[in-house]
């Protein structure tokens, strides 16, 4: 179950955003970026190499991969991005409560038509990109 | 008599005031900065320029001089008039500059922030300034700062700065070094001694004849022989004791019997004499980016039979001989022995040396090593040990040769799945006979392994149940064209393999039995690839026509169909030298582990200052426990604190932090390329900024020409970011800067100067003219 799911736009426009997160209690048990990517390629048949672009992308603590596939029929934008292992192993071993409620990876992902996609990248981006804890994530 | 001190006097304060010391000082001033510019430059060393000039007392006296020679200069004018009036705004101002740049000294502040994406900080250190944090093994970590003596005397108690919480701890100054060079002893300390954790220490021997062991360690399961040692040179120490303590097992393949089981340095000076005639060994190293030592086995009178033994890596302790697909050849070779380790020391730097119980090989270099892992134990308040990985490939091989339970469950795996063609038919044979598949299999295939041969030819009794099995073969079910290439395969290769094993015989006999020559062999081709496409040829042009030229068999004939069955496998390639490479990945691991200590040697200074590494030596007392410790400068307060105290405390020595009024939160850190390059244009870092006071969170993106400036004077400059690529998180460095009297002398200060200037030079002088 998605952590939110947001709709931009309606009818065939309709771009489909979901966030969801993914709490952790070990550093081993976390699906990798990598993993979450290739899964998605393969439940939407992003096959073509040519087509689908993935970067690498850190922010906020989170480190990860941007998938763009823009030129399919239904485009996807996605994020899977991972809490770095620095601040991961910290909060493993906090015990404040309140910081492991902070223990999570999390994923966006825009699915929608080619045309509307495109239009709105820049907007989902941003959205994306203004993802963070509510609270700065704590340091030694 | 007082007129005469009173014209001193007032001859000193002339002199002061006087155009004749402001040439004095300005001279100097120019020899100084001159002075620093080039020592700058020569040593490539700004902190040591500057320690020897701008911030040495001298420049401050110059400052000072300054501020005097303008105040009497003035004074001088008294009673002033009308027309000193530019002359005093003038000088009026240059003291305010004079006075905040002196006040800034005192009261200014020079820091640099460290923050993760994601985290926040407030906490600014100060470059070179010394103290010592030690952080307390509680549920709050409590942290107490003491402050290193300025002058660095021996022997002085460091005071607790003001702001820490109190503590009976008391700690006292030893010794200060300016320059040390740090190691981080694991395994050998003190360059003497052997530390493996949980062990005593074990003191390095010097080589002597002798390859006796006296000490035992317990590793996976199994006792090791351990030693260590300083040696000339490691490969002919380490090949004694190899071959004083490992022994060679010779089996046969055809009985499964032991023929003799002899101790490598025996085997390699006399030879054995087998069934199959006299064969000898010798050990060789060879260098391809890694060390690679391999046992190689020669028979007396035949070198097809030669065999190799890779004693260390992927096929460690696999049997290699020229033509694996034939079968494992006559004999086989197993090495046992006392697993030991041979911790060494020569000239070059150290390394581990060894060999498992089944004679695998281990080589470690022991400096620096990068896929050695560093442990921490609670955080680091119960220390931190190195942990040496060594992969052994041995036991899955032998556990290949001696019991086949891992093919079995290879073969039973391939029951969920479709098999291939000759499995099934074989499957259903098995059916039919009422005998396992897998076991059944297993037989088979080992068998054919054993006795040799592209196809398999029954030499010694086979189970019943295998028996069974290849009488029951449904040879019906099987395309008629498979059927004929079995058994014209099986012809071909009952003239072929008993006579020739060279890959030039067999394209003679084939071109002089009139084989197509279309189809013929390249003659470049190796005898497994040969043989490979000699076998696919068959059942390729296999048909009713060639049929019909081939007498019946008697395919009920156990012996026939195991030839026959050989022969459909090798179409689809279904051998146990095949299968076995599928397994070649099972490997086992090795742990040593060695506790970690810093040891600090003082070395000689050095004129780069920003690259020497300060130590200090500690005496820490706390009620009856006392320590002595040593800790490197740590100048950016991050790298690992270590354990003091039975592990109560954890210490390290740093640059004094403070805390600011505000807080800095970093969102993102990036940098910004040129289009279509990896040129950077420019470093970025978004940021949240909140004053303590305020309840608002400002966000501020700082880049290299973006400084922030706050309303009480606190300037933020993005001064680094690393690492620069985005795998990882991203940190920034970010310099704090703070001019208290700015906005009260220094700005005012200037604003003066220029209207002094105006007033003196452009307005005043056409007043008085007009």
């Amino acid at each position: 179950m998605p952590l939110s799911e947001f709709i931009i736009g309606h009818g065939e426009e309709e771009i489909r955003v979901t966030v969801h997160n993914f709490p952790f209690v070990s550093l081993n048990q976390r699906p990798s970026p990598v993993s979450q990517i290739s899964r998605w390629k393969q439940q939407m048949s992003l096959f073509n190499p040519l087509k689908v672009t993935t970067e690498m992308i850190s922010k906020g603590g989170f480190t990860g991969l941007y998938l763009a596939a823009l030129e399919f029929p239904i485009a996807v934008l996605a994020f899977s991005m991972n809490m770095a292992d620095e601040h991961a192993r910290f909060l493993l071993t906090a015990s404040s409560r309140s910081f492991h409620h902070m223990r999570a990876d999390y994923t966006i992902k825009a699915v929608g038509p080619h045309a509307a996609i495109t239009h709105k990248k820049q907007e989902i981006e941003r959205f994306s990109h203004s993802f963070e804890l509510i609270d700065e994530i704590p340091s030694r | 008599m007082i007129n005469s001190a009173t014209s001193i006097v007032k001859a000193i304060f002339h002199y002061l005031g006087s155009i004749r010391f402001a040439i004095l000082l300005i001279a100097s001033t120019a020899i100084i900065v001159a002075i620093g510019t080039v020592l700058e430059s020569v040593t490539d060393s700004h902190g040591y320029a500057s320690e020897l000039t701008y911030e040495s007392w001298l420049f401050s006296a110059m400052l000072c001089g300054f501020f005097i020679n303008i105040l009497f200069s003035a004074l001088r004018r008294y009673p002033f008039k009308m027309r000193h009036i530019p002359f005093l705004i003038t000088h009026c101002g240059l003291l305010m500059i004079i006075t905040g740049q002196l006040m800034k000294k005192q009261q200014g502040l020079q820091g640099i922030l460290f923050i993760a994406e994601g985290s926040g900080s407030n906490k600014v250190l100060l470059p070179n300034t010394y103290v010592v944090s030690l952080t307390e093994n509680n549920e709050n970590k409590t942290k107490y700062y003491f402050e290193v003596p300025k002058d660095k005397t021996p022997f002085r108690r460091l005071k607790l700065q003001p702001e820490s919480p109190s503590t009976d701890l008391k700690l006292t100054l030893m010794h200060f070094s300016d320059n040390t060079k740090e190691e981080l002893q694991s395994f050998i300390k003190a360059d003497e001694m052997l530390t493996l954790l949980g062990y005593p220490p074990q003191l390095f021997e010097k080589d002597l004849q002798t390859t006796a062991f006296k000490q035992q360690i317990a590793l996976n399961s199994q006792s090791w022989n351990i030693k260590a040692l300083v040696v000339e040179a490691f490969h002919s120490t380490f090949t004694r004791y190899f071959n004083d303590h490992v022994s060679i097992r010779i089996i046969d393949n055809r009985s499964e019997t032991l023929i003799d089981t002899i101790p490598l340095v025996q085997f390699f000076n006399e030879g054995l004499n087998t069934p199959y005639g006299n064969i000898k060994g010798r050990l060789s190293y060879t260098f391809e980016n890694t060390w690679q030592p391999t046992l190689h086995v020669e028979f007396e009178d035949n070198d097809d039979r030669a065999i190799e033994i890779p004693l260390q890596g992927e096929k460690a302790l696999q049997n290699l001989i020229a033509h694996p697909s034939l079968g494992q050849g006559p004999l086989s070779f197993d090495l046992v022995a006392l697993p030991a380790l041979l911790f060494m020391k020569s000239a070059n730097a150290p390394a581990l040396f060894g060999w498992t119980k089944d004679g695998e090989i281990i080589y470690k270099p022991l400096d620096g090593d990068s896929d050695a892992r560093m442990i921490a134990y609670d955080d680091g308040y119960l220390g931190y040990t190195k942990e040496l990985n060594a992969d052994i490939h041995a036991s899955r091989l032998l556990q290949q040769r001696h019991s086949l339970d891992e093919l079995e469950v290879l073969l039973m795996a391939e029951n969920d799945r479709s098999l291939a063609p000759p499995l099934e038919l074989f499957r259903q044979a098995c059916a039919l006979a009422e005998v396992d598949f897998a076991p059944a299999a297993i037989e088979f295939l080992s068998l054919w392994d054993k006795e040799g041969g592209w196809l398999y030819s029954p030499i010694n009794s086979n189970s019943l149940d295998l028996k069974k099995a290849l009488k029951m073969i449904p040879w019906h079910s099987l395309p008629k064209n498979l059927l004929i290439g079995c058994r014209f395969t099986a012809k071909l290769f009952d003239n072929i393999e008993t006579q020739f094993k060279k890959p030039s015989d067999i394209r003679k006999y084939l071109i002089d039995n009139q084989f197509p020559v279309s189809l013929l062999p390249h003659s470049e081709d190796t005898l497994e690839v040969m043989l490979q496409k000699i076998t696919h040829q068959m059942f390729a042009i296999s048909d009713d026509k060639i049929a019909s030229l081939m007498e019946k068999i008697d395919s009920k004939d156990h012996r026939i169909s195991a030839r026959f069955l050989s022969a459909l496998f090798r179409l689809y390639d279904i051998h146990l030298s095949m299968i076995s490479n599928l397994k070649a990945n099972v490997t086992d691991t090795i742990n040593l582990e060695a506790v970690l200590k810093p040891h600090h040697r003082p070395i000689d200074r050095i004129t780069q200052i920003e690259k020497e590494t300060p130590a200090i030596w500690l005496r820490v007392e706390q009620g009856n426990h006392k320590e002595v410790i040593s800790l490197a400068y740590d100048r950016n307060a991050s790298a690992i604190q270590w354990p003091i105290l039975n592990g109560q405390f954890i210490a390290r020595f740093q640059p004094i932090v403070i805390e600011i009024p505000h807080r800095l939160r970093l969102r993102q850190a990036r940098k910004i390329t040129y289009p279509d390059t990896s040129q950077p244009y420019s470093y970025e870092a978004d940021l949240w900024i909140k004053e303590f006071m305020s309840p608002v969170e400002q966000a501020k993106t700082l880049s290299m020409n973006n400084v922030h400036e706050t309303t009480d004077s606190y300037r933020f400059y993005l001064s680094n970011i690393f690492p620069h690529d985005d795998a990882s998180m991203k940190k920034v460095q970010i310099v704090v800067n703070r001019d208290p009297t700015k906005y009260m002398l220094t700005y005012p200060g200037g604003i003066l100067v220029t209207l002094g200037a105006l007033l003196l030079f452009w307005i005043w002088p056409k007043t008085k003219y007009s």
